[in-house]
């Protein structure tokens, strides 16, 4: 494109050859972005705590379909087929989700600094499993109270914005309002570390607080896969509206958008992702909101190739920062840490070099 | 043509705007002039269906104009608003393919004849060097010509304009009022348009609809454009100079 030609015309000879490469990124972006999701996918089956060799995963593989011979040791296929290969297509589900519903509470609100949390899900969510923790309930039953917190806090927020600006309450309002209800739920989350047990329950509350993929298996693999794909098949579907509503509810209502009833659908669709998320996995912060600036700074902003974009780098930029925490130092890192650590430089990155528009 | 009928509008049931009447033909040029805070915006904005109505009637060739969201009726009207920047850094094609999602399916993204389309009205305007540059990158006076580009790949009977040339320096004002009037000639469109400034309606107005407290009054430019018209609505004395080309003089 001559816009992104001009920009980098005049940095040094080397940028000219970068510019052509990421031309060629931008045009088949899909195969690109899938070629890299399936290398790091590849790379990070063999990188972890217990480390096996690519031929011992070729093998193991090999095993599984009945065509090899079985003389892979049962740690190994225990590592492999129960731990590693759930966590990291638990890891690429939740990062692609994330992203999706970053990307499209972007455009919703019309705000590119927002975030899937920002009417408060994450942190309602994050409430709800503290809560169930101190109470020692059972895993199943922390990820339940998570889920209804994080849908709580959002149903509290779009009530909270009814009730001061009417029906149609305008984005920014929304947005508002979010921010509180995020505080009063911080303040819950807060209470419950100050008289959790800091022996037992206080430990796990600051673990899941900060994310990590360590317990998923196969079966929350499963019901992930089933409520994130039906959270994203409405963005999906409604790609082109997005881009539209986007330009503002006025101008997107004139070119024949249904604003109301699609804002809703989306904030229904978005809220879906991060509660499950959360119940899930623990509260994982930055995938997105930088993702869907990474993601644009490649396909440009429009929602049909924004959204597959964002969803295929969410689950590469997800699984990388999984797979730094599990193999950095000898102790697994919390996510949060992580993806705080690589998101904020990386967000500051993309603000130096990616669109001058931001507002 | 579009008709309305003493209509009264305002936000949350209090009238701002009271028993208005007026119609634009077919390829007419209707300024809408008046102080600010008078219900200008509130008006078109009523007759674009964002804000509710109070009372009265709007048709469309005779029939009430359907108000939903994405009716039919509502795609016969096309909205360009006050040149704005995005938040987002879409392409100009992009944001011209806009004009085209009423015509589109629920769950579709655009196809190769909108693309065409596009394409097309940006070729009609003179405005295809622009057609891969970004939307935020581009000047003020090009982003208002894009955003006329949207509304009429629409393909409208009626184009609702929100001070067009506001921001514009006036050689761009005259480009743009001059592109006004030729597309509503050509096209047979009925323009709306609402204006600060009575120059542009002294230029290429056919009526004038002109707010003021106590009532509005519509008619040709000759009719209602005079000093002491507009010296009474904007509170200030204001005299019209010239006869081929009239100008208003603002007396400080």
């Amino acid at each position: 494109m001559k816009a992104r030609a001009g920009r980098v015309a005049h940095d040094d000879g080397g940028a000219l050859d970068l510019d052509a490469a990421m031309d060629v990124v931008r045009r088949h972006y899909v195969l690109v972005l899938t070629g890299l999701l399936v290398f790091v996918f590849a790379v990070s089956l063999f990188v972890g705590r217990y480390a096996i060799s690519p031929a011992g995963v070729v093998s193991l593989l090999l095993d599984k379909l009945g065509l090899g011979f079985s003389d892979a040791e049962h740690a190994a296929h225990t590592a492999f087929f129960v731990i590693r290969m759930p966590r990291d297509i638990g890891a690429m589900i939740v990062g692609a989700g994330l992203s999706c519903a970053g990307a499209v509470f972007q455009g919703v609100f019309k705000n590119p600094m927002s975030s899937p949390d920002i009417l408060g899900a994450a942190t309602g969510a994050g409430f709800g499993a503290a809560f169930g923790i101190l109470l020692s309930f059972s895993v199943l039953a922390i990820q339940a109270m998570s889920f209804a917190g994080g849908l709580l806090a959002v149903l509290i927020t779009c009530a909270v914005a009814r009730a001061v600006e009417g029906r149609n309450a305008s984005p920014i309002t929304l947005v508002l309002v979010g921010i509180v209800v995020s505080g009063v739920f911080q303040a819950g989350i807060s209470l419950t570390k100050y008289v959790a047990d800091p022996n037992s329950t206080l430990p796990s509350i600051t673990l899941w607080l900060m994310g990590t993929f360590s317990g998923l298996h196969w079966d929350d693999v499963g019901q992930l896969a089933i409520v994130m794909t039906t959270a994203l098949i409405p963005m999906f579907l409604y790609r082109w509206k997005l881009s539209v509503l986007s330009m503002g509810d006025e101008e997107a209502r004139t070119l024949g958008v249904r604003v109301v009833f699609l804002r809703r659908l989306m904030i229904v669709s978005a809220t879906l992702v991060t509660s499950t998320a959360v119940a899930f996995c623990g509260v994982i912060g930055w995938v997105g909101l930088v993702v869907p600036h990474l993601a644009r700074s490649i396909v440009g902003a429009e929602y049909s190739k924004l959204l597959p974009a964002s969803a295929l780098l969410g689950a590469s930029f997800t699984l990388v920062v999984d797979v730094v925490a599990r193999s950095l130092l000898q102790v697994e890192l919390p996510l949060g840490i992580l993806t705080a650590l690589i998101g904020a430089p990386f967000f500051l990155f993309l603000l130096k070099h990616g669109q001058k528009s931001w507002a | 043509m579009l008709e309305i009928k003493n209509l009264t509008c305002g936000y949350a049931g209090k009238p701002l705007v009271e028993d208005v009447s007026f119609c634009i033909t077919d390829g007419e040029v209707l300024v809408l002039l008046g102080p600010n805070g008078i219900g200008k915006t509130t008006l078109f904005k009523t007759i674009l269906g964002l804000v509710p109505k109070i009372r009265g009637d709007v048709l469309l060739d005779g029939a009430p104009l359907d108000m939903r969201p994405a009716s039919s009726d509502m795609r016969r009207i096309a909205y360009v608003p006050q040149e704005h920047n995005s938040a987002f850094a879409f392409t100009v094609t992009e944001i011209v393919l806009m004009g085209r999602t009423a015509k589109m399916g629920a769950f579709a993204t655009p196809s190769s004849e909108d693309r065409y389309a596009a394409c097309g009205m940006l070729r009609t305007l003179g405005l295809e060097y622009l057609q891969d540059r970004f939307y935020t990158e581009i000047s003020g006076g090009e982003r208002q010509m894009v955003l006329i580009a949207r509304a009429l790949v629409q393909d409208p009977d009626v184009l609702v304009m929100d001070e067009p040339a506001a921001s514009l320096d006036l050689g761009n004002q005259a480009k743009l009022l001059r592109i006004v009037r030729d597309l509503s000639r050509a096209r047979n469109l009925s323009v709306l348009m609402t204006s600060h400034n009575p120059d542009h309606a002294l230029a290429i107005a056919d009526n004038v609809l002109l707010l003021r407290k106590g009532g509005s009054v519509h008619g040709t430019v000759a009719d209602i454009l005079n000093g002491v018209t507009l010296s009474e609505a904007y509170g200030t004395e204001i005299e019209i100079i010239g006869d081929d080309v009239r100008s208003c003089v603002l007396k400080v």
